[in-house]
């Protein structure tokens, strides 16, 4: 009889523990998610003021020659001024130059590989190559 | 009269309750630091992207002529702004063309003047934030009433400096948006 009180109690903090335990583990596999997903945010960020500090500067010096490597997807939408870098999740940013193209539109897609940037007609052209 | 066994259980029960609640107020500390590094995180994202549109709208302003290259001449159809003949060396008429669509009266300003502001931050595509422009000289006066946009009263706001000529003269011209 007492010993079976015993293992009771032993049987109750074991509960209580491992129930502690999940929902700490719980917390813990959420916070990393959320460390991932601001990772994979803060890379598409970058890529996306690179590629809008590229078309702004290129524009301002009107003649440079210039190209960077894409690792994601890139919408531009020229006449909107606005950038979307697409991996897992999308990222937005802006610029203010309205005269961008590829050559043939100004809303287009540029995919993963090299890009150039260069000056074109009072247009910045940006392309794959 | 307590049995030995019985003191002995509240012990444990009384240790256990005891590191439950040191545990459970260390969890409710790290929660509370993990928001606040969380809420400095989204800060300072906020603050990188207006640096970042500053110092676009800058190198604009100072290394472009704008396009129309004319705009001046025809601010309703502006497309790109631009104050320079060449990098660093800016044009008045140009900067007083921008002044005079931007101006905002402090306190009352007219719907008119709110409406112009309104057009040149679209054309700037810095709709969703307020910015503020002046030229000034190197005792911080400003040159020739070359000042437009709304003053600035937040710690959140980004301010540029570009060392420049207008039109000759030694200047800088300051661009903040917040």
């Amino acid at each position: 009889m007492k010993k079976g009180q015993i293992s009771v109690e032993i049987l109750f903090s074991l509960g209580v523990v491992m129930l502690l335990f999940i929902i700490v583990m719980t917390m813990i596999t959420d916070r990393n998610e959320q460390i991932r997903k601001g990772e994979r945010y803060t890379e598409l960020r970058e890529t996306c003021f690179r590629v809008a500090n590229l078309l702004t500067s290129i524009w301002s010096s009107e003649t440079t020659n210039m190209s960077m490597r894409l690792y994601y997807n890139v919408t531009i939408e020229g006449p909107e001024r606005s950038l979307f870098v697409t991996g897992k999740e999308q990222v937005f940013c802006s610029y203010p130059v309205s005269r961008v193209s590829n050559q043939t539109n100004t809303v287009f897609n540029l995919t993963p590989g090299y890009i150039t940037f260069y000056y074109n007609n009072s247009y910045v052209v940006v392309r794959n190559t | 009269m307590i049995h030995p066994k019985q003191k002995k259980a509240q012990t444990v029960s009384l240790d256990m309750l005891l590191g439950f609640f040191v545990f459970l107020i260390f969890i409710i500390l790290t929660f509370k630091i993990w928001n606040v590094y969380t809420i400095r995180f989204q800060n300072n994202i906020d603050t990188q992207d207006k640096w970042n549109i500053a110092l676009q709208i800058s190198d604009l302003m100072v290394k472009q002529r704008g396009y129309p290259p004319s705009w001046e001449l025809d601010p309703i159809n502006t497309e790109v702004i631009g104050f320079a003949w060449n990098e660093n060396n800016l044009s008045e008429l140009k900067i007083q063309t921008f002044v005079g669509y931007s101006m905002v009266t402090e306190g009352y300003p007219t719907q008119q003047e709110l409406d112009n502001y309104h057009t040149v931050k679209k054309l700037m595509n810095i709709e969703r934030y307020n910015f503020w422009f002046r030229i000034i000289d190197f005792d911080k006066t400003v040159v020739d009433n070359l000042q437009s946009g709304i003053p600035y009263h937040e710690i959140n706001s980004v301010t540029i400096r570009r060392l420049v000529l207008v039109d000759g003269k030694k200047s800088i011209l300051e661009f903040s948006i917040y």
